[in-house]
């Protein structure tokens, strides 16, 4: 009855020493690309910091759900998180062995590449591309069990696809398994690319924004299902999302935590309720004043603010701001933010990038910025 | 290995899974069910869809005549002979001298088919060869990056820098190639160089793609990664491509036997066509031009079928009509707006 | 040139006493195509009046036919679908004499039938008198040539004044905080997609159109941006007296910023009325439970629930009421019959039988508990 059992043959036997090592550990991971082609590498300076120095730690059965705005990194540091983008310094760190390493050393490896590789998958947003076309649904799901489970033999294949189907609700899984992804639905298409990821049985999966493709109404479904899966695979996730709604949804119902990014970095982390209704950051005010209330009411009342931003269009990624990143869009902003780059301090409820979060730093003795209007209110510059 | 004692490192306990789904016997396909879906798959339906295309079917057929007239032909049809008939016999005359006779009174018809294993095995080595070799190094090249595309690349520019003709030439003196494969794979040099740069350019945009990212992920191997993702998706390019390029290396060869420069030591419709130049004077001798125009006729005819086939061909890799034509599995379309 | 309509008392909430100024009307509107399994309508009998000065939004899924009406106001439906049924303008009687800057001519008619408008007349009709943005427009700039360019393009096509024109521009550029020296000398890919999204806006109102459609504007922008759009647009309609129709999937974003709703499921209104109204106590069991399945800033996460079943195949439209197969309170009744938009308050109609009891058994909320204001 081997072919029911969906874990692999490969067991980490040292698993035991390293029982208190998150499953996933980022360590000041920087990606740094380099700017224009040929010569201009070489002489010019610009560089686009996609990610800055992040650190992430990810327990077992732990969701992050990482937030912002185009630009700021947040697919860069997902896909660096489950292997797919080398980092250009820092380190990622499975269950205490670091993944280059691995793949680099084999070696001196504790956990083979392979084994890496395999635990850590990824749902993409867009289900129509996520799945190739020409490949009915049983030749894509029977990829990583010809991979990794070989000793199934082709009947015994076909059940694990079967149950897999059904797992992600997709009955019957004979009909379905027979179709071409353009014979299914988005939601479909979608579920697809979940079992897929599934079928490696993975510790760790990243989902790019993995329902915003989808109808409205469909997407707490959807989010219910990877919830629910969740509990019956013990996976981890890493959540890329823009929306602030949803990922408080996901973070909520999972017991995890929201990370708000902004420029190639986390400015700020810790759980839903706290990073939603008690913000430390003031971009995190940005991002809670930019998703409307559903109350009308509310919602008629607010959209008569103006935005706590001083401008509104994102800065240029090849030229950052010096010191907080944040700073010139800041309503709070002083000079001591131009001149220093904040780390993640231990906020209320949070933990927050930025010094007014501290009690004792000179932000609070630094004179205001020339063109600041104080807080709560802003001038809508043009940015770029 | 007991399964008992497995962590709780995201493995999936026997209950679970055993509990799920245990009291319904779910169908199983026999191996007979499952032979039957492949063969629908690879066989059946790419027939039916292909069928269903006029140009498929067409250059289908053209296709199927010339290799009948290379093999089974070959066999029917006697050698050509000398003196068979009387010299410069017009065609359609006598029947079993269908396209008449040249100066030596050998029949023509006869002279075509036996020369048609020449042409075949000369496009077939042609196409393998810059099919091939532009496979190899254009789609390696473009999926790998880095240095490897690099040399590769360089390698590629390399040959398609130097002069195609001019080269042949000296390699068909050096060599002297006589038979009709090596006559093949020297002619594929002047078109694999940049059969192979385009392929690089289609596997860079196809990278990029979801679905190969998540192969990626999934760890399979790069062969697997080409062979599987990528292949389908380039097929019918590299069939038109490719047809194309034995198009042309056929034309290249009957050029070139026509000029004189290919040595020759069968019969072959270039052969045929030179022949029919300089003894036949077929130019300028009105009465001798059919000698000039039934090669001709045959090389025009073998090069149309295939480029019509392998435009046709292009439909069966389309996985709505796959869908549509096939026995096994559902009709259903999506409902398209997502 | 233009047709005189018959006075428009079928609508629904036309008053003997205090009509309310309809800018433009549409009467069983539908559009239909061909497809290989059937024929497919994708519009079906709608009808509705936007009021003039008001912001509508028109709320619908993917494949809700929300994107076709909006085609359907301006006869911009494509090949190969069919538009038939009456668009009917209504030009500002209020305003004296002929109010438009460019080639259309009013003349003294007090209504304009759009869909019998020949060719000419409709593309002077069109960004004159209704104009449109597009979704994914910003991508469809020309990229060879400078932003004011563009204005010129078009202001040169309509005949109007360059330099009133252009004046009038940085008026608009004003508001809505484009700086108009730096984007008008540059070129589309030199710009982000917040600034395009709101140039293209310009654009639309440069010659002072009466009606403005947006076909999900603001959907592939970030949220600041977003929302910051959302604000603009309030005070473009206060300013530059406008009417704003918003084609939107997402019901969330339109609650601060439009008068009226209006929900489409499977290619017809379901359910139309006052914001206030409809989000506090949406009538239609649609409405409701796609109110109950999107997640908000402040939504009690155990509560939501998605609506069950798939969105209907337009070849396949379900019988009766095309909601009924995936209603929480159908009966029999709803399989055969398919009812009308009826009023259920003063401003608000349904198109349902069941309304009390949708409301009773469909429950959402809007707000969580109240909780410190965090502002």
């Amino acid at each position: 009855m081997s072919t029911d059992d969906a874990t692999d043959g490969e067991q980490h036997d040292d698993e035991t020493e390293h029982a208190d090592e998150p499953l996933l550990s980022l360590s000041d991971v920087e990606v740094h690309y380099d700017m224009g082609t040929g010569i201009e590498r070489y002489l010019s300076d610009k560089r686009v910091k996609a990610v800055d120095g992040v650190d992430l730690e990810l327990e077992e059965n732990d969701i992050v759900v990482l937030v912002g705005e185009s630009g700021c990194g947040k697919t860069t540091l997902g896909k660096s998180a489950v292997g797919l983008e080398r980092p250009t310094g820092g380190s990622v760190t499975y269950r205490g062995q670091d993944i280059w390493e691995a793949k680099d050393h084999p070696r001196g490896a504790d956990i083979e590449f392979r084994e890496i590789r395999r635990a850590m998958q990824i749902i993409h947003q867009d289900p129509a591309n996520a799945l190739n076309a020409s490949r009915r649904v049983r030749a894509i799901l029977a990829d990583p069990l010809k991979k990794y489970r070989t000793e199934l033999g082709p009947q015994e294949r076909e059940e694990t696809i079967y149950r897999y189907l059904e797992y992600v609700d997709m009955t019957p899984a004979e009909d379905y398994a027979d179709r071409y992804p353009h014979q299914l639905s988005g939601g479909e298409k979608q579920r697809v690319t979940l079992g897929r990821a599934l079928l490696m049985n993975p510790d760790i999966i990243l989902a790019d924004e993995a329902i915003s493709a989808l109808d409205v109404s469909l997407r707490v479904e959807m989010m219910d299902l990877i919830l629910d899966l969740q509990e019956t695979f013990d996976t981890s996730y890493v959540f890329i999302s823009h929306d602030l709604a949803n990922a408080r949804y996901l973070a909520k119902r999972a017991g995890g935590r929201i990370a708000i990014m902004y420029l190639g970095n986390i400015v700020e982390i810790g759980g839903p309720d706290e990073v939603i209704q008690n913000p430390s950051h003031p971009y995190t005010e940005v991002l809670r004043w930019s998703t409307p209330s559903m109350d009308p009411d509310v919602a008629m009342e607010r959209i008569k603010e103006k935005p706590p931003v001083r401008q509104i269009d994102v800065p240029d990624p090849q030229d950052p701001p010096s010191g907080c990143a944040f700073h010139p869009r800041c309503t709070k902003a002083r000079e001591a933010c131009a001149a220093e780059d904040p780390e993640l301090y231990d906020a209320e409820d949070t933990e927050a990038a930025c010094f007014r979060a501290l009690d004792n730093h000179e932000y609070w003795s630094s004179p205001e910025l020339e063109d600041a209007e104080g807080s709560g209110t802003a001038e809508l510059g043009v940015g770029d | 290995m007991h399964r008992d004692d497995l962590e709780t490192d995201g493995g999936v306990t026997q209950e679970s899974i055993f509990g799920t789904g245990e009291d319904e016997r779910r169908s199983r396909s026999s191996p007979k069910e499952r032979f039957g879906r492949g063969f629908d798959s690879y066989v059946r339906t790419p027939f039916r869809i292909a069928w269903n295309d006029w140009r498929t079917r067409i250059g289908g057929i053209g296709i199927v005549i010339y290799l009948l007239m290379g093999t089974v032909g070959v066999v029917l049809v006697p050698a050509p002979t000398l003196n068979e008939g009387p010299r410069y016999l017009q065609p359609f005359q006598d029947w079993t001298i269908p396209f008449g006779t040249d100066n030596l009174g050998r029949g023509i018809f006869k002279q075509l088919v036996h020369a048609t294993p020449a042409m075949l095995k000369m496009a077939l080595a042609g196409l393998v060869f810059a099919v091939g070799v532009a496979i190899l190094f254009g789609m390696i090249a473009g999926y790998k990056g880095g240095l490897i595309d690099t040399v590769l690349m360089t390698i590629t520019d390399i040959f398609f820098v130097l002069p195609g003709l001019p080269l042949i030439i000296v390699l068909s003196a050096i060599f002297t190639p006589r038979d009709p494969f090596i006559v093949g794979a020297i002619l594929s040099i002047s078109v694999w160089p940049r059969l192979a740069r385009e392929l690089r350019s289609q596997v860079l945009s196809l990278r990029t793609e979801d679905y190969v990212e998540a192969s990626r992920s999934m760890g399979l191997s790069t062969p697997t990664i080409i062979g599987q993702e990528l292949m389908p998706k380039l097929a019918p390019y590299i069939l038109i491509r490719g047809s194309g390029s034995a198009v042309r290396i056929i034309r290249d060869s009957v050029a070139l036997y026509f000029l004189g420069i290919l040595p020759f030591s069968t019969n072959n419709w270039g052969v045929m066509m030179q022949f029919a130049y300089s003894q036949g004077n077929a130019i300028s001798t009105p009465s001798h031009l059919y000698w000039l125009i039934v090669p001709l006729v045959a090389l025009a005819g073998m090069g149309f079928s295939l480029i019509l086939f392998s435009q046709g061909l292009d439909r069966v890799f389309n996985p709505r009509l796959r869908a549509r034509n096939t026995e096994h599995g559902s009709d259903e379309e999506g409902t398209g707006v997502m | 040139m233009a047709i005189d309509q018959p006075g428009t008392t079928g609508t629904p909430d036309a008053d003997e006493d205090e009509p309310d100024d309809i800018v433009m009307s549409v009467r069983d509107a539908r559009v239909s195509f061909d497809m290989a399994r059937g024929q497919a309508w994708v519009l079906n009998d709608v009808d509705l009046d936007v009021r003039r000065n008001e912001i509508l939004a028109v709320v619908g899924e993917s494949g809700s036919g929300k994107s076709m009406f909006a085609s359907a106001l301006l006869d911009a439906v494509e090949d190969p679908g069919v538009l038939g049924g009456d668009v009917t303008y209504y030009p500002d009687e209020t305003a004296g004499e002929s109010q438009t800057i460019g080639s259309f001519d009013d003349g003294l008619d007090d209504s304009v039938d759009v869909l019998n408008l020949d060719p000419d007349e409709l593309q002077a009709f069109r960004w004159e008198k209704v104009s449109m943005v597009f979704q994914g427009a910003m991508n469809s700039f020309n990229p060879t040539m400078k932003i004011k360019d563009h204005f010129h393009e078009t202001i040169q096509a309509h005949n109007a004044v360059l330099e009133e024109r252009m004046d009038h521009v940085r008026t608009l550029f004003e508001a809505l905080y484009i700086d108009f020296d730096r984007v008008m000398t540059s070129y589309p890919h030199e710009l982000s997609g917040g600034i395009k999204q709101r140039t293209l806006i310009a654009l639309a109102l440069v010659l002072e159109p009466e009606v403005l459609v947006m076909d999900e504007p603001t959907a592939a922008l970030d949220l600041l941006m977003q929302r910051s759009i959302i604000s603009m647009l309030r005070n473009l309609r206060d300013e530059f007296d406008l009417t704003i129709v918003f084609i939107t999937h997402d019901l969330p974003l339109v609650g601060g910023l439009a008068d009226r709703i209006a929900v489409m499921y499977a290619f017809e209104f379901v359910e139309v009325g006052a914001t206030r109204d409809l989000m506090k106590n949406a009538a239609h069991p649609y409405t409701r439970s796609l109110l109950r399945s999107v997640p908000s800033i402040t939504s009690d996460v155990d509560e939501m629930e998605p609506i069950e079943g798939a969105r209907p195949d337009p070849v396949n439209i379900p019988t009766g009421c095309s909601f009924h197969p995936r209603c929480p309170v159908s009966d029999d009744r709803c399989e055969i019959e398919d009812p009308e938009l009826a009023a259920v308050e003063d401003d608000l109609q349904a198109a349902c039988f069941y309304t009390d009891q949708s409301r009773e058994k469909i429950d959402y909320t809007l707000e969580e508990e109240h909780t410190e204001d965090d502002r």
